[in-house]
This record gives structure tokens, sequence and C-alpha cells, in this order.
């Protein structure tokens, strides 16, 4: 059977049979002129998009005007609204208000939970955030990656407030990138009406939870490769930072060992812990502090261990990524928090300390605190962490093995 | 009288023309994945780059029309529905499903430079990786949880699909059907969430099953393998009784009712009449619900307390945490080509009892 079609038709249904036969041309002649049209568009689009998207900062190229380091000349705080990417819960919303009604911007804030998603959040693109709050090893990573800006010092006067040891940090000397925000240590804590012994330090931590006592209780554990595999080195007296294959092998073991007594591993664990759900748990000195003083407001104790011997600390800093559009504003936000009052405001919120010279405001209780004012002596013998590609690695795969046990 | 003719260009003979027109399908297929490729390196932000995604739509539409063209398979299309009407969907369908699994596979295939970084090239030693015993046990552990999940929803679903079918008034059965399918309206997440206060030791469900008898002492299911099951098995009913209500809705009740008036049993007639010619309807329901549940990692985190692994939690993990992205995809295709595994004993399940008992 040939391929040709006949239609056997009266005269007059001529126009419409070749209607019908040329629709198909039609349906595809169509589709041609809507891509045309799509092209057209976005070729025009685009070119819009580019030279709107510039934001504050000067003219000139209005592409580059975010990667640029704004300077004073062309700083001018931009109308905002200042996008704010923090920890859950991590400063002070009258801080917010407060920067709002001295400087104009609005201030929004995004959360999120650890520093490897804030990494990948930065690295996918997408929301274009003012500023971030990486953990010291983080901002090397990030400074390295070119995700985050050199500050300009003009901007930030009272850079000059910063505690003379916090000005050269092995993260980032100089501030080149970052303003520490506040520090804190990684320990355990519990309910003394559970746990009657009194570990002190975190080798002696892990080899409590692996007494069969604690199968009954409730232990949490933090989320993240990183946070668990550096408390297990801690406790077998290794260097958190190591990358010695057997040395990280005898970390997942001893994981491994104590997972039969861990019942949840999670980072959103304050509001439990303040209601003294959890009875044993990983935690930072702020967080537990806030739970501590809640739980004694109904009689309960709670004590957070500040550990002989090693353990992670760690400094929180404040940082612009290469993507904001508004970098004179996060400028003048770092230099906002930095003031002595304002470190106070924060301090009080988020209870960890604060490394601001003069700083005001703060509650006596706070401040004379052993778990927030961890002294000097016991700070020298803790590492903070430093990141690398195979690290990571490594660290991830002792996580993975660490849940499947 | 006039006689019109239309005619497809070019015959060419049947197998080969599909044969040309596949090659020439994947090749555009792979050409679109190296432009994409090399867009990702420009580094455009999201609207250039979902607009230029966009396009790709009725760029296929456009190469499916002239690939068909020009190969001229010479199909007589059937029922008088040009083939032309598919080329949106299926233009739809390469641009958003295609193209991103062509990005799977590159992934899968390169060598990993840290934080996210990826070497294009071809090199298979995270297929290795993935199938080391670590993963692989994980994913036994998933498969047993799906499978244990899955018979779970089977033995709920099927007697409230099978109730609502047979005994429910009839004039109510949009209600019903109503009220299983409103909570999925809601996000997963918070779905979840909600299940979470529900199996709390401090709600009142506890307090009433303590009270019953049924547990000593508050309820202590919450942050266990237990409550990640019932998790399951609360998320993913109505996508089971749904395909299970249409089948039972289609089949002829008369049919039973000629078994019993016959002399078999209630439960003979069920079995050999209504479980018969509806299995494919049962078949669809459990696929449909066994397969999310093999990539399911937000019940882990939420309702096991994070104590408990996935695969769906390692992949994820792999991408966001680790930032491992040619052996988390690895590990997806594995997983994948795992689960068509079933898709292919589904396809030959549903044909052969459709040839066997035409329903």
């Amino acid at each position: 059977m040939d391929d040709e079609l006949r239609i056997l038709a009266p005269d007059s249904a001529r126009p419409r049979v070749q209607q019908m036969v040329n629709r198909r041309q039609a349906l595809l002649a169509g589709g041609g002129a809507m891509a045309a049209a799509y092209l057209a568009a976005c070729g025009g689009s685009t070119g819009e998009g580019g030279g709107g998207g510039s934001g504050g900062g000067g003219g000139d190229d209005g592409e580059d005007a975010a990667a640029k380091p704004p300077t004073p000349a062309d700083g001018d705080v931009e109308s905002g609204p200042l996008l704010i990417a923090n920890w859950v819960d991590y400063s002070d919303p009258a801080n917010y208000k407060g920067y709002r009604s001295e400087l104009g911007p609005k201030v929004s804030v995004s959360g999120y939970g650890s520093n490897d998603e804030l990494l990948a959040k930065l690295r996918a693109g997408g929301s274009k955030f003012d500023i971030v709050v990486p953990t010291g090893y983080a901002v090397k990573t990030m400074a390295e990656l070119g995700l985050i800006i050199p500050l300009t010092r003009e901007l930030i006067p009272n850079l000059a407030n910063l505690s003379p040891a916090f000005t050269k940090t092995d993260y980032d000397p100089g501030n080149v990138y970052s303003v520490p925000k506040n520090y804190g240590i990684t320990s355990f804590y519990w309910l003394t009406e559970k746990v009657s012994e009194q570990p002190a330090s975190i080798k002696e931590v892990f080899d409590l939870l692996k007494t069969p006592k604690f199968k009954s209780l409730r232990v949490n554990f933090l989320e993240g490769g990183t946070q668990n595999a550096a408390m297990a080195l801690a406790a077998l007296g290794h260097s958190i930072n190591t990358e010695d294959q057997a040395e990280i092998d005898s970390a997942k073991q001893l994981l491994i060992d104590v997972k039969p007594n861990v019942d949840t591993i999670s980072s959103t664990f304050i509001d439990r812990a303040t209601r003294g759900e959890i009875d044993f748990g990983m935690g930072w000195n702020g967080d537990i502090r806030r739970a501590i003083e809640a739980l004694a407001k109904r009689d309960r104790e709670m004590v957070f261990l500040v550990p002989e011997g090693n353990t992670e600390y760690w400094v929180d800093n404040w940082a612009i990524p290469k993507a904001s559009e508004h970098p004179v504003a996060a400028h003048k936000w770092i230099d906002f928090v930095l003031d002595p009052a304002n470190a106070g405001t924060e301090m009080n919120y988020h209870q960890y300390p604060v490394p601001v010279q003069g700083i005001t405001g703060v509650q006596k209780a706070l401040a004379s605190d052993p778990v927030i004012n961890v002294p000097d002596d016991k700070i020298a013998g803790y590492e903070s962490q430093v990141e690398t590609a195979k690290g990571l690695q490594q660290r991830n795969r002792v996580y993975t093995e660490f849940k499947a046990a | 009288m006039a006689i019109a003719s239309a005619g497809r260009e070019g015959p060419v003979a049947a197998p080969r023309g599909r044969l040309v027109g596949a090659v020439a399908g994947v090749a555009l297929l792979v050409a679109a994945v190296g432009v994409y490729t090399q867009m990702g390196t420009l580094g455009l932000s999201l609207a250039p780059a979902l607009v230029l995604l966009l396009i790709s739509v009725p760029v296929f539409l456009l190469a499916g029309a002239g690939i068909r063209r020009l190969v001229g398979t010479g199909e007589v299309d059937h029922a008088g529905y040009p083939f032309a009407l598919a080329l949106p969907s299926l233009a739809y369908y390469c641009a958003f499903f295609l193209i991103p699994l062509g990005f799977l596979i590159l992934f899968a295939v390169a060598t990993p430079l840290g934080f996210g970084g990826v070497q294009y090239g071809f090199d298979l030693s995270n297929f290795r990786s993935g199938l080391d015993s670590l993963y692989v046990e994980v994913f036994l552990r998933t498969l047993r949880t799906a499978a244990v999940g899955t018979l779970l929803i089977v033995l709920v679903g099927y007697p409230l699909a099978y109730w609502i079918v047979r005994y429910a008034p009839e004039n109510r059965r949009g209600l019903l059907l109503a009220l299983i399918v409103i909570p999925f309206w809601t996000s997963f997440l918070i779905r979840t969430y909600s299940y979470l206060i529900v199996l709390s030791p401090e709600f009142f469900v506890s307090d009433w099953l303590e009270a019953l008898r049924l547990t000593d002492g508050p309820l202590e299911v919450l942050y266990t393998t237990g409550a990640i099951q019932l998790g399951l098995v609360y998320n993913y009913l109505p996508l089971f009784v749904l395909p299970l209500y249409a089948a039972l809705g289609r089949m002829d009740w008369g049919l039973v009712d000629a078994a019993t008036d016959l002399g078999a049993s209630q439960w003979a007639a069920f079995r050999q009449i209504t479980l018969r010619l509806t299995a494919p309807g049962l078949i669809t329901g459990t696929l449909l619900v066994f397969i999310p549940m093999m990539g399911e990692y937000v019940i882990p985190l939420v309702l096991g307390g994070g104590r408990v692994d996935l695969i769906g939690n390692v992949i994820q993990r792999l991408f966001l945490e680790a930032q491992d992205y040619a052996l988390g995809s690895a590990l997806a295709l594995l997983v994948m080509g795992a689960l068509s595994f079933f898709v292919v004993l589904y396809l030959y399940l549903s044909v052969r009892t459709e040839q066997e008992y035409g329903a």
C-alpha cells in the first residue's frame, strides 16, 4: 500500500479539505513561531536582567558592583533588605530592629543547620545572601573558593573594638575575610538526676557511654561527620584534624561501639533538652547554658562539662558573600554588632562569649559563668577545626558507617 | 468533485526509519546535555538559567517534528490522532527528565575533585565505591523497611478501599475519598512533623493506649524504627488507596454474586474473583507506594531521630554535606537500576494478569 491519501469529495469541500491537510504544517509552523518568540524575548530580558541587577555601589559596570568590595566613596548604604543567613536563633531580633532604626534597611533572616549546608547553598547560587555566619574552618574554605569577599576596613571603624587575640586567628589572620562573632566549645551535658558520675574529659565521657546503664538513658549526639569524628578523636587523644587513616578508623570504631546507647542524632535538640527530654548529650556551651537556665527554673539540674584535655573550640564569624547585592549595608551590619552595647545585647541572647573589648550590658550571671568564660589555660589545650577535601570525605564516611551501625 | 491527496515525504522502510529516528533523538539529547554542561560554567543566576531550560521544550518539539519529517516513518496514525500532538509532552519530558538524568550520568562517571567540583571524564570507580558493602547494607535495610511498610499499607489500605466500594453508601463515597485525600494536600514535611506530635508520649493517644492497657507506660515508639514504619504507612496510604479504589470500582460485582449463588463461600469468592480481577490495581498501588518509600529520607530524620540511615539519607548527605556529587550520582543510578527491576516485574505481572483475566 502506497503512502498517498486520496480523498473523494465535492468541489465545495475543497477549501476545507485543504485546510485539514495543511493543519499539520500549521502546527509545526506555530511551534516554530513560538520558539522564535521565546528566543527573542529571552535575548531581550537577559540583557535587561544583567543591567538591572547591579544593586548598590557605584554605577560603572553593573555586573561587577557586587563582586568588587565597596569603597567609602560609593558607600551609601543601600535600601536593602539586608539578607542574613544565620544559624537558627543565633542573633537577637532586637538588634535587627536596632539596625533598621539606625541605618534604614530592613533585615531578613534565613536559617541553616551546618557549615556544609551553607557551603552547598553558596556554591549552588540562587539566594543572594548579604551576610553569612561560617565557622572558622569554613571561612578558609570559602575564601579559597572565592565565595566571600575581602572586607573593606574603612566601612567598619568598630573593628578596633575586637579583642586582640581574635585579630590573628589561624584561619583568617588579620581579619581579611571575616570578623569573629562569638566563640564556643563542643562538649557534653547531662541531667544530674539521671547521671551521678562526673566525667572530667571527653575520654571519660565515651568510657561512660559504653556502660550498660546508658541503654535506658536518652542520649543525643549532634549531626554531622565533622562533629562526631572530632569528639571521638579527642576521646582517643588524637588531633581532631588528623587525616591518618588508622586514627580515623579507631575513631569510627569508638563511635560504633557507643552507637547502641545513642538514641537520637539531631542538631535541633535544644527544645527537647530545655524540656528535660534528653538525659545525656553532645552540645555547644551557649545553647546548653540556655537549657540549664530553663531547667533550673523548674528545679532540675543540668551540667555542662568544660573538659580537661582536648575538645573542639570554634569561632563563628560574620562574612560577606561575593553574590551579595548590598555589600555596604552588610559592612555596616558588622560595624553595628561590634559596638559594645549591641555586642552585649547579642551575648545576652545567644549566651556565647563575644570577643568585643569593653562590652557592656551583659548579665552578671552570664559574665561570670564558667561554662561560658572558659579559662585561657583550658582553651590552650583545645583545637579548632581545619577542613580539607580529603578530611571531609573521610569524616563523611565515618559518619555514614556510624549511622549504619 | 475534487480529489485532494496528502502524502508523506520520501517513504523509508519502517524499521530502518525508526532506527535512524532513534539515533537522531539520542544524538540530540547528548548534544543538549553537552550544551547545558557548558552553560553551568557560565554561572547564570536562577532566572536566565530557567528561561534557557524552558526554551529547550519548543526546541525539542521542533527537533522531534523535524526528525519525524525527515525520516518519514511510514506508520499510519491510528484513530485519526496525529503523532505530532504527542510531541509537546515528549519535549517536556526530554527537557525536565532526560536532561537532568543525563547530568546524573555525567556526574556518575566523572572524577570528584572535592568540595563539589568534578572533572568530566569516564571514570567507573564511583560505581565500584557505590557497590561497597556499607552501601549495600544500607540499601538492603531500606529494602526491608520499604517492604514491611508496603505490606502494612496493603493490609490497612485494601480493607479500607474494599469497604468504601462495597459497603459505604453510594452518596458518601465522595466524602470518604476526600477525607483520605485532603491530608495529602498538606506539605509532606508538615504531615511528618504532625505525626511527631501524635506519637509523642505527652499526647492523648499515648494516654489512651496506656489506659486501655495496650502499652505499659507512656508510648515509647518515637525515635525508633517502629516510628519510621508508622510514618511511612501514614504518609503513603492515599497513594495506595486511590488506584485500588479505581480497580475495585471497575470490577463487575455481579460476578461475585454469581459465584456465591453457585455455591462458593464468601472467602472463596473473594479469593478467586475479587482478588484476581483487581490484581493489576493492587500491583499498581503497591509499586506506587514501594518505589517512593525506597527513596525516603525525611521520615528517618524526623520520626526516627536521625538514628537510622536509609539509602535516601546516604545519597542526600553525599550531595549536601560531603559534596561528593560523583559518588552520590553513582549511588543514585545504582538504586534506580535496582528499582527498575521491580518496575519490569510489574510490567510483566500486569500484562500477564490482563491477558489471563482481561481486567
